[in-house]
């Protein structure tokens, strides 16, 4: 009996699709009726930034920090009286963590809500393909999360990179690796794109400071147990070991390391300047380096008083992420201001001949939209908190090398 | 010598905690049919439910253990109560869709209660424990001891006290059990919370080795399905001997191979007895 009452709910499945879709097309039909019929545009008709960006997915957690980014800027920029006269509003899409939902979604933003202005999705994979769509509607699209140098190698000239290109995060390891006589390294990555860039970036300096790579492994996404590696870095004994990845890798690995008695004399991951990492691992963060593009602390324009407004409103201190929004506004809104109007090849040419600076550092790029003027940082977490080591000429602590042994803590 | 005897040692811990999540989650389909996609959510709960008990009120890890499962079983007991319940006797696609939409449910719940943000309960278990020349993780020796107690526990249950041979009864033979007397329904909300019971214990195990967040089930459960794939649909001692093969290959395997292939390999695993022997190690085959 139950069986049969399943298979006629099932059965009036693609009747329903059916008339899913004419609701759909009526309400549609509706829509652009009203539209048509809603006289003069508003004198101040706002404009507005397409947005596809993580809200679900495993960039979420991260890129939540971004969205802050920017919505503490559309507070500022309102109030200093919007953009070209006209108030500015966000058009967000929850692209899942996934890149070609955002490509679809950035498809949807030109093509449907037209949007004037576009920032690129959260990280490298969504910013490639969402990229694409823009590029082939010659929209000018900040690259704010896209760290990836492969972005910017496929002849794309309306795309224009705010953050830092990743093999810049990991330049300052060698001279304070050189500095402490260290000649040794592993890497041990997720794999994905950046993972890649900045492998061939190790190449290429390691040997420059006499640095040799002894281990170089890739492992997928969502692997939790590091026992493996730590095992083979116990047999090879490096004095560096060099990760990139999100931030609940370095929490597992400092922890697996701690539970079994092992830390190199120079632990590197680009999680461990995400305030998540000290919270979880508390005492074990110590000494800790990490890859950062941005500390509250920086002497950049404008920072202080963002780190004031920031922590005003969201009540944490900023980290890179939240940086990366926040400067692909500005940046965006400078630019639009020099051009004067939303032409997007003008806006383009304005964007590529740009040198400025935001809280986040500098911003300039090449011909092919890549920044060139903003450098990492390496920070060492002493005391509870991050401190910059590297650029000597910007440190607010020296580095502690060796990072002492867990038993003598 | 000593490298393969910590990563066999450190293979089997690892196990241990994937055999806690997968003994619940293979009670449930053994009873049942049903497979519960939300049970990487009962262990995500248990985590981030245990960093707020020991963390935020300072309460003691092994009492948070207990506190946490009973509270996941109880999750477990309403949710079957109020949902599984329902489609229990409808096509397994019914079931499926269900937990797996609860699933989806839970996990952003859990991002409004806990944030995105990753958790973790520094200072608890976190150092090491000499064993000779070996270096083995405090967290995971206490959790393999729990896990094994209470795997130990549940089997013992399930063979000698009369609700236990219930279950069995309705896992094996559903029709004559119910003609004999045994309120099926019960005895599978019964199951849900047992299995919610084991689950929210494991995360609460896990939460001192790895970060937890409201999206960290979906890491762990498709090891939970490898698992019983090896060990044997709906065999509880299948479960168990699975779990810590799959902890073994992981941790060799990465070793030898590197860390994508040996989640490759586990795959590899996983289709082979799927093909060969798809009831799996101890299975209890497709009733048909």
């Amino acid at each position: 009996m139950r069986t049969r009452r399943w298979q006629r709910i099932g059965g009036t499945g693609r009747g329903f699709t059916r008339g899913g879709q004419a609701a759909w097309l009526a309400g549609l039909a509706a829509a652009v009726a009203l539209a048509a019929g809603a006289g003069p545009v508003a004198a101040q008709k706002p404009i507005t930034i397409g947005a596809p960006i993580a809200l679900t997915g495993n960039l979420a957690d991260s890129a939540a920090h971004v969205r802050r980014g920017y919505d503490l800027w559309l507070e500022e920029v309102n109030g200093r009286g919007g953009l070209l006269g006209r108030p500015v509003q966000f058009q967000i899409y929850d692209d899942r963590s996934d890149a070609a939902t955002a490509a679809r979604l950035t498809e949807r933003l030109i093509t449907s809500d037209k949007v004037d202005l576009l920032i690129s999705p959260f990280g490298t994979a969504g910013t490639s393909t969402a990229s694409a769509v823009s590029e082939k509607h010659k929209m000018v699209m900040i690259n704010a999360g896209g760290a990836s140098e492969s972005i910017h190698q496929r002849g794309f000239k309306y795309i224009f990179q705010v953050v830092t290109p990743v093999p810049y995060y990991v330049e300052g390891v060698f001279p304070l690796a050189a500095k402490a006589g260290y000649k040794s390294l592993v890497f041990v990555s997720r794999d994905y794109a950046a993972a890649r860039d900045m492998e061939k970036a190790i190449r290429n300096w390691a040997p420059q400071h006499g640095i040799e790579i002894r281990m170089v492994e890739y492992f997928p996404a969502a692997t939790t147990d590091f026992a493996s590696y730590i095992a083979r870095a116990r047999d090879i004994k490096p004095d560096i070991w060099v990760s990139v990845g999100y931030p609940p890798e370095a929490i597992e690995m400092i922890r697996q390391m701690k539970a079994t008695n092992y830390l190199p004399k120079m632990f590197v991951h680009n999680g461990v300047s995400q305030e998540d990492f000290l919270k979880a691992t508390g005492k074990d963060a110590e000494y800790a380096f990490g890859m950062s593009l941005y500390e509250p602390s920086l002497p950049t324009k404008g920072n202080p008083e963002f780190v004031k407004r920031f922590k005003a409103k969201y009540n944490y201190e900023p980290g890179y992420y939240a940086l990366l929004g926040y400067a692909g506004c500005l940046i965006l809104e400078e630019a639009v201001r020099k051009t004067g109007s939303l032409d997007q090849d003008k806006l383009a040419a304005t964007l590529r001949a740009l040198q400025t600076e935001t809280p986040f550092g500098p911003y300039a790029v090449n011909e092919t939209g890549a920044q060139t003027a903003k450098k990492g940082l390496i920070v060492q977490v002493l005391k509870g908190h991050r401190e910059i080591v590297w650029p000597f000429n910007q440190k607010t602590a020296d580095a502690v090398l060796p990072m002492p042994p867990w038993t003598s803590r | 010598m000593r490298t393969a005897i910590e990563l066999l040692v450190n293979g089997v811990l690892l196990g241990g905690i994937y055999a806690l999540m997968a003994c619940g989650l293979n009670l449930i389909f053994g009873v049942m049919r049903v497979i519960n996609f939300a049970h990487g959510e009962f262990l995500s709960f248990g985590a981030l439910l245990g960093v707020s008990l020991v963390i935020g009120f300072g309460v003691p890890f092994l009492l948070a253990v207990v506190l946490v499962a009973v509270a996941i079983g109880l999750f477990g007991f309403l949710m079957q109560a109020a949902l599984v319940e329902r489609v229990v006797d409808g096509p397994p696609i019914m079931s499926l869709l269900l937990t797996y939409s609860a699933s989806t449910v839970f996990v952003n719940g859990g991002l409004l209660i806990w944030g995105g943000g990753y958790q973790g309960m520094p200072g608890v278990f976190s150092g090491s424990v000499s064993l000779g020349p070996m270096n083995l993780s405090q967290a995971r020796l206490v959790a393999f001891t729990v896990a094994v107690v209470l795997t130990g526990l549940v089997y013992a249950f399930l063979a000698k006290s009369m609700f236990g041979k219930a279950i069995r009864a309705v896992s094996e033979q559903p029709e004559i059990a119910t003609v004999s007397g045994i309120a099926a329904a019960q005895i599978r909300y019964l199951t849900f919370g047992l299995g919610g019971l084991m689950a929210g214990a494991a995360g609460v195990l896990l939460a001192p080795m790895f970060a937890s967040d409201p999206q960290m089930g979906a890491r762990f459960v498709i090891k939970a399905f490898t698992v019983i794939v090896v060990g044997g649909l709906g065999s509880y001692v299948g479960a168990f001997v699975g779990a810590l093969t799959i902890g073994v290959v992981e941790v060799v395997g990465g070793y030898l191979v590197g860390q994508t292939f040996a989640t490759a390999l586990l795959y590899f695993l996983m289709i082979a007895f799927l093909l060969l022997r798809p009831s799996g190690l101890f299975g209890v085959g497709i009733r048909r």
